[in-house]
């Protein structure tokens, strides 16, 4: 039993990669989220359901062993030397990047997202799950996950082809509601 | 809510399942009509067939590079899958105590007193020629960034030790190390130091090693513009290429960080 999900989480793997590529924005943080999320899936096997899909559930301790991260991160705060970082990054760095849809430009922007758009996207545009199977891995109302997928793919696009924002106000009269 | 909202919000969720295939032919009908009427509708439509049709691509070298065999590793290890009820694996445990440190104020006070006394205090209010940037990192500190590769860990004071985690270029071709610092016995923070035509190391950037579980106190650690993601989204944003891999990582150190850039 335990050889049979051993050899299907290595099927898995390069799904997986890409999906914590995505979330992560790097291959390398990417690569050691899969080895977390294999260790902690292999720790925890009794509680994956058999006949239930084995790709949700390892995605959703991805993305909860992800979440934890960046809350954790979030909480103890960064300090940037904000000057020292631009001119690292050169005059013309962001144009460079943006002119061509490289992995760095996609993982760039998506920086940019909240966490559980980030989530989404890289369920729904890079793995191409339905949004049913994303309210399943997030355990999120589908109605949810529509509005802020449909949230994340306008800012992406925005961010990565220069198009208006989806967060810029538009010129009709303004809503004061804020969707979630 | 208003109807006006109402619809604005359907429309959305409506011209992303149209752009993704769904919906009936009736309804695609009645999208396709709409769109064709409002330049508006179909700015939106293009963001989520841009999303839809590019967003992926760049991933697709991910899922078709091998599989790395550290990975393979953890899933073919023997042993690891446990029973129920088991305990966690030794090194589970260190992976949750590294996501959750466990922190009082009798251990955050020293450490803080030890980061303070490294020099890691940034001021953002000071100005900072762009091309020097950042703060020199102390003796030891420069010592441990210059000749530690990733994967081992120097002492760079009593019961501090520092890890490397990734090395990289940036796009003006200065090297630069993301690390890790850990404080006996289990606080830890992480930074990034830049190196400098001088060969100086220069931190640029680092989070608080203080308690996580308290939120910080106004205005005290302001995060900066664009780097609410951390370190790794400024690690993003500067680099330029791959991060080393530990043969290149090795190799650059024993030339002393030169290779004709």
């Amino acid at each position: 039993m335990t050889d049979e999900i051993r050899n299907r989480m290595v099927e898995l793997l390069p799904r997986l990669r890409r999906f914590a590529v995505g979330l992560t924005g790097d291959v390398d943080q990417g690569d050691d989220l899969v080895q977390e999320t294999c260790m902690r899936a292999l720790s925890r096997v009794d509680q994956w359901q058999p006949g239930t899909r084995l790709d949700s559930w390892m995605y959703r301790i991805a993305q909860n062993l992800w979440l934890d991260r960046m809350r954790a991160r979030k909480v103890r705060g960064v300090k940037v030397d904000v000057e020292a970082a631009e001119a690292l990054s050169g005059p013309n760095g962001r144009d460079v990047v943006e002119s061509r849809l490289t992995l760095e430009a996609v993982n760039a922007a998506m920086a940019y997202l909240p966490e559980d758009q980030r989530v989404l996207i890289a369920l729904v545009c890079i793995d191409g799950l339905s949004y049913k199977e994303a309210a399943e891995v997030t355990q999120t109302p589908i109605g949810t996950v529509m509005s802020r997928l449909a949230r994340a793919r306008r800012e992406l696009h925005a961010r990565l082809e220069g198009q208006p924002s989806a967060t810029t106000p538009r010129p009709q009269p303004a809503k004061p509601g804020t969707r979630t | 809510m208003t109807d006006n909202h109402r619809d604005e919000q359907m429309s959305d969720d409506v011209i992303m399942i149209y752009a993704d295939g769904g919906l009936t032919p009736e309804q695609r009908e009645v999208v396709r009509e709409a769109l064709s009427r409002d330049p508006e509708l179909m700015q939106r439509y293009e963001s989520f067939v841009f999303t839809r049709a590019m967003v992926a691509r760049p991933f697709d070298s991910v899922l078709s590079a091998p599989v790395p065999d550290k990975l393979l590793r953890v899933l073919k290890a023997p042993g690891l899958a446990r029973a129920p009820g088991a305990g966690a694996s030794a090194f589970a445990r260190f992976l949750e105590a590294f996501r959750m440190p466990t922190f009082s104020l009798a251990t955050a006070i020293p450490a803080l007193v030890v980061a303070a006394g490294l020099g890691w205090v940034i001021h953002y209010t000071t100005p900072v020629p762009p091309e020097s940037g950042g703060f020199a990192a102390s003796g030891a500190l420069q010592q441990a960034l210059e000749s530690t590769p990733r994967g081992s860990s120097a002492r760079i004071a009593e019961g501090v030790t520092l890890q490397p985690t990734y090395t990289f270029a940036t796009a003006r071709g200065a090297w630069c190390r993301q690390f890790e610092v850990t404080y006996a016995p289990a606080l830890r923070s992480e930074g990034m130091a830049c190196r400098k035509a001088d060969g100086a190391w220069n931190i640029i950037a680092q989070t608080d090693p203080g308690p996580p579980a308290a939120a910080p106190a106004p205005g005290k650690f302001a995060p900066a513009a664009g780097a609410d993601d951390g370190l790794d989204a400024l690690r993003a944003r500067i680099k330029q290429g791959d991060v080393l891999d530990r043969n290149e990582e090795q190799r650059l150190i024993e030339q002393q960080w030169s290779t004709g850039r």
